[in-house]
């Protein structure tokens, strides 16, 4: 697992994975907002989907159309497998480095 | 649903986004936006909501988001293997390519720079409100019949007139010119500041609202409606008064007159034809009042705004007897006329020339004609050279032709090849010549001191231009080569049977001869414009101006006769001056425009004005500007009588009707009136102005109190400077209130030619590039026919002929085509020399030499050009030509 992500990568990609309902450019933006406190633009969240696709980590299909779309369609992506290991490896490593944290630390 | 019509995102941002988005991307790009913004709307209001979209939909204007964009379409596909050709083509042949790219660069660029100031010279006084209703009324003075002068200037009586008698005349306002002198401020301290003004004016009190000029501090409707009011242009203020604001402060006329700052004007734009530093309320001058009825003093610049709708040629037609029904008394005893027209404010900087007494230098519409034709010319014969060196090229590019139509290309497909290419080559000069331009424009202007505008060249006209000059350029040079390409039989191109065809006498040829011609015209031109200047300047003027100090008399008085005390002094202290030889007092001095005329009767026309220059002089004047006394003598301060004598030039006897000069002597003029005077000398004309002008019929007057406007100092040494100084000690001591503004006569005259000076190199400049443009497209032919004739001069050589006889055979042709233009250029040049020259009173002679020289200088150019390339061909080892194949 030597896939290298980005902070903004990594995020989108757990919002991704974490998402109860259709993850889409707008909802995962909305969810992002929701989550992590700071705005992000469609478009970023375009390209950041575009590139985490590209690498493998998610995978998309086109989905429904609403009225409120326009009658567009959705492009849903969903995790891959590839993504879930890549998530799970990147959350043990930084377990074992969380584990080696001392206790009690007066440094501070 | 209703609610939902409402709330919908800006449509051109939704449309904008559909225009530039990739069919497949659409979906989830625009759904999510529409999505979030119905959303939105709902969240943070229409408003925010709708502002969002937009900034999302420009967030998303990139590349990725536009998708692959199919180009099913076989015309765009051969369109990018044009372009890729044409690149290919040029990398390969780089020579060719360079020359063709430079010639046109030149071309553009010469042309650029020609349009700037041509754009320059007619937007003059196009910002006035109402411009093209706007005139100046100017008047055409006759005497028996004749068209004596143009005067710029009316009478006061006019302006009124005009708004009283014609319904169509809006309002007018007047200018006289007559605002110079000292102008003095005093500071807290006591402490004077003074300066000789020459650009000051009285005008009538609605300027601001006639022209365009803008009024920084101070109310247009009323800064000049009082008596003693006065305005000032910011760096006259500034002059004057420093940082202080102006406004309400006195400032002295001539030391006594005191006058209040109402009002500060930005400095008038350079594009003006009038250029005021300062401008006082026509109510100042004594006898406003009267002037509605004065139709006898003209020297008011009178302006009018008409009505929307007014023909200017109807306007003339009633204004031209407008005065006979004023001065019929005058008209019919004196047997004189005047007939008021009008120009527009835009036409007077370039088509005044030959109007007298005019406001600042106008008059430049032949150069502007002269200068256009130049850029014109330049620019052709760069296209004729992309044209020729396209041809030449279409040889070698023959076989690309055929195969293309072997495998089915249309002639139509060739010819938008080619047309292609020649509108890379023009869309490639023109962007550099562009660039050139404003980078060059500093340069040219510190040069030549020239006031180009590269602003200009971003108005939208410019670009409209510049893109209609790409292509028309691209047409005008694409579509010979790309008809003669095309009409390549592919059979016979591919069997290699192309490229020999015997015509002696083509298209290219013509073209060549064009060229030259063109050229050979431009480098005549050249040398006469050389010539006239040289021929202006050497001529002997008729008097002395050499080692003249020129002090401009102080007008700043204390009142009563205190200058012509001080003058007293003034005078001693330059008689104690070992280095001045002599000094004098006149009304007028050489290279100063004279204002003062008058009508002057003698015993052979006693009853008609004959219109005279008047000078009025001291007992000095003759003498110091050694001025050849024909007959009689000069002034003399000892004779009382001299009051009632007049001295006449050699124009002016002959203009009185005096046969002789022995003749003249003891008549009267104006006998038996109030102002008859007895003609005690005649002296040799000498010339007031450049050669440009005729000589004048001049009557010089005796001032006995001294109160002249100039006073002219000899120098008898070479130290100018230190000879200056002392004077200005002098002057300083005796005139502290008036400033000490000095110019030497001789380089002041000189000043007169700049214009033509200017004219010159810019003449001579484009002379050369237009040769240098000709040139660039000979060399390239030669060395393409060099090229094509490599076997052949192998072939020879080895056979055993000479590399003379090579160099001959090769420039054989060119020899002929240049003869060519030359004998088509001469009678052509020495048409439009005549043409030119009938501008000058004093003409050169445009003489053989001119016309040798030219043909000679040409046939060294041309001839190097040629034989540079052929001795290259001539030289080269015939193994290297002949191994090949």
């Amino acid at each position: 697992m030597n896939q290298n992500l980005g902070n903004l990568e990594e995020t989108i990609l757990l919002i991704v994975a974490v998402m109860p309902e259709e993850a889409y450019g707008y909802t995962v933006s909305e969810e992002y907002v929701k989550n992590m406190g700071n705005r992000i633009s469609i478009s970023a969240v375009h390209t950041v989907l575009k590139r985490l696709e590209k690498k493998g980590l998610i995978k998309s299909e086109m989905g429904g159309a609403t009225a409120e779309r326009g009658g567009r369609r959705k492009r849903i992506f969903k995790v891959t497998k590839t993504g879930m290991n890549t998530l799970e490896f990147i959350q043990n490593n930084r377990m074992k480095l969380w584990n080696m944290m001392p206790k009690l630390n007066f440094s501070y | 649903m209703s609610s939902q019509k409402i709330k919908s995102p800006p449509k051109w941002a939704n449309r904008f986004l559909e225009w530039y988005c990739g069919s497949q991307l659409l979906d989830e790009i625009q759904g999510d936006l529409l999505e979030a913004f119905y959303y939105r709307s709902v969240e943070v209001g229409d408003t925010k909501a709708r502002w969002w979209f937009v900034w999302d939909v420009i967030r998303f204007f990139r590349p990725s988001s536009f998708g692959k964009r199919s180009y099913n379409s076989n015309q765009i596909a051969m369109l990018r293997n044009y372009l890729v050709v044409s690149f290919r083509n040029f990398r390969s042949q780089k020579g060719y390519g360079f020359i063709n790219l430079s010639g046109l660069i030149v071309g553009i660029t010469a042309c650029l720079l020609i349009t700037l100031h041509v754009l320059e010279e007619v937007t003059y006084d196009n910002f006035h409100p109402k411009a093209s209703q706007t005139y100046r009324v100017v008047m055409d003075m006759y005497g028996q019949g004749e068209l004596k002068t143009k005067s710029a200037p009316v009478y006061p009586a006019v302006g009124p007139g005009l708004l009283a008698d014609f319904p169509e005349v809006e309002m007018y306002t007047r200018i006289l010119p007559f605002g110079d002198g000292v102008y003095s401020v005093k500071q807290a301290d006591g402490t004077l500041i003074r300066f000789n003004e020459n650009k000051a004016v009285i005008a009538d009190e609605n300027f601001f609202e006639m022209f365009g000029f803008r009024l920084l501090d101070g109310n247009p409707e009323s800064v000049l409606s009082k008596a003693d009011q006065i305005v000032l242009s910011a760096s006259t203020a500034k002059r004057y008064f420093g940082s202080d604001n102006p406004i309400g402060k006195p400032i002295f006329w001539r030391g006594t007159r005191e006058l209040t700052v109402t009002g500060v004007y930005e400095d008038f734009p350079e594009n003006s034809h009038m250029q005021f530093d300062m401008i006082c309320s026509l109510k100042t001058w004594e006898g406003f009042d009267e002037w509605p009825g004065n139709w006898g003093w003209y020297d008011f610049y009178t302006f009018i705004k008409t009505s929307e709708g007014v023909d200017q040629a109807v306007l003339d037609e009633k204004l031209s007897a407008y005065l006979d029904g004023k001065k019929e008394e005058t008209y019919t005893t004196r047997n004189v006329r005047e007939v008021l027209w009008t120009q527009e404010i835009g036409d007077i900087h370039l088509y005044s020339s030959g109007i007298s007494w005019d406001m600042g230098e106008n008059g430049g519409g032949e150069q502007i004609y002269f200068l256009s034709v130049i850029a014109i010319l330049i620019l052709l014969i760069a296209w004729v050279n992309y044209v020729n060196l396209a041809t030449a090229r279409a040889i070698k590019r023959a076989r690309e032709v055929g195969i293309r139509k072997v495998v089915g290309a249309q002639k139509g497909n060739l010819i938008t090849q080619f047309l292609v290419e020649s509108f890379l080559y023009n869309a490639m000069a023109v962007v550099v010549s562009v660039l050139l331009v404003i980078g060059l424009v500093p340069v040219i202007n510190s040069a030549m001191e020239l006031g180009l505008k590269r602003e200009l060249l971003y108005g939208p006209e410019v670009l409209i231009g510049l893109t209609s000059l790409i292509f028309l350029g691209a047409l005008i040079t694409g579509f010979y080569p790309a008809m003669v390409l095309t009409s390549f039989k592919p059979v016979s191109v591919l069997k290699g049977q192309v490229g020999k065809t015997g015509r002696k006498f083509g298209f290219r040829q013509i073209l060549v001869v064009f060229q030259f011609t063109a050229s050979i015209t431009l480098i005549l031109g050249t040398f006469l414009v050389v010539k006239q200047l040289n021929y202006m300047r050497s001529q002997d003027l008729g008097l002395n101006i050499e080692q003249t100090l020129v002090l401009k008399s102080p007008s700043s008085s204390r009142g009563g006769g205190d200058l012509i005390e001080r003058l007293g002094l003034f005078k001693a202290g330059l008689e104690a001056m070992p280095e001045v030889s002599g000094y004098t007092i006149s009304s007028n001095v050489p290279g100063v425009e004279n204002f003062g005329i008058g009508g002057v009767t003698s015993k052979y026309f006693p009853n008609e004005f004959r219109d005279c220059y008047r000078v009025r002089i001291d007992d000095q004047f003759m003498e110091l500007f050694e001025i050849d006394l024909i007959a009689g003598r000069s002034f003399s301060a000892n004779m009382a009588t001299d009051t009632a004598a007049v001295v006449l030039n050699e124009v002016a006897m002959k203009h009185l009707g005096f046969q002789s000069a022995e003749e003249a002597l003891g008549e009267k003029i104006n006998p038996n009136t109030r102002n008859e005077s007895t003609i005690v000398g005649v002296v040799k004309s000498y010339h007031q102005a450049t050669l440009k002008e005729e000589l004048d019929p001049v009557v010089f007057h005796f001032i006995r109190r001294a109160s002249g406007s100039f006073y002219s100092i000899k120098l008898r040494t070479e130290d100018y400077s230190a000879s200056m100084a002392k004077v200005e000690a002098i002057w300083d001591e005796i005139y502290p209130d008036n400033p000490f503004d000095y110019f030497f006569l001789d380089e002041f005259f000189d000043r007169q030619y700049k214009a033509d000076e200017q004219f010159n190199s810019v003449f001579i400049g484009f002379a050369g590039l237009a040769i240098f443009v000709a040139c660039l497209g000979l060399f390239g032919l030669v060395s393409f026919t060099a090229e094509q004739a490599r076997k052949e001069i192998g072939i020879r050589k080895v056979l055993g002929a000479s590399a003379k006889k090579l160099v001959l055979l090769l420039a054989r042709d060119y020899v002929r085509l240049i003869l060519a233009a030359i004998i088509l250029s001469f009678p052509l040049s020495y048409y439009l020399m005549r043409e030119w020259l009938n501008g000058f009173a004093y003409q050169t002679q445009i003489g053989v030499e001119i016309f040798v020289f030219g043909g000679m200088v040409i046939s060294m150019v041309a001839f190097v050009t040629v034989s540079v390339k052929s001795f290259q061909a001539a030289n080269g080892n015939p193994v290297n030509a002949l191994r090949e194949d």
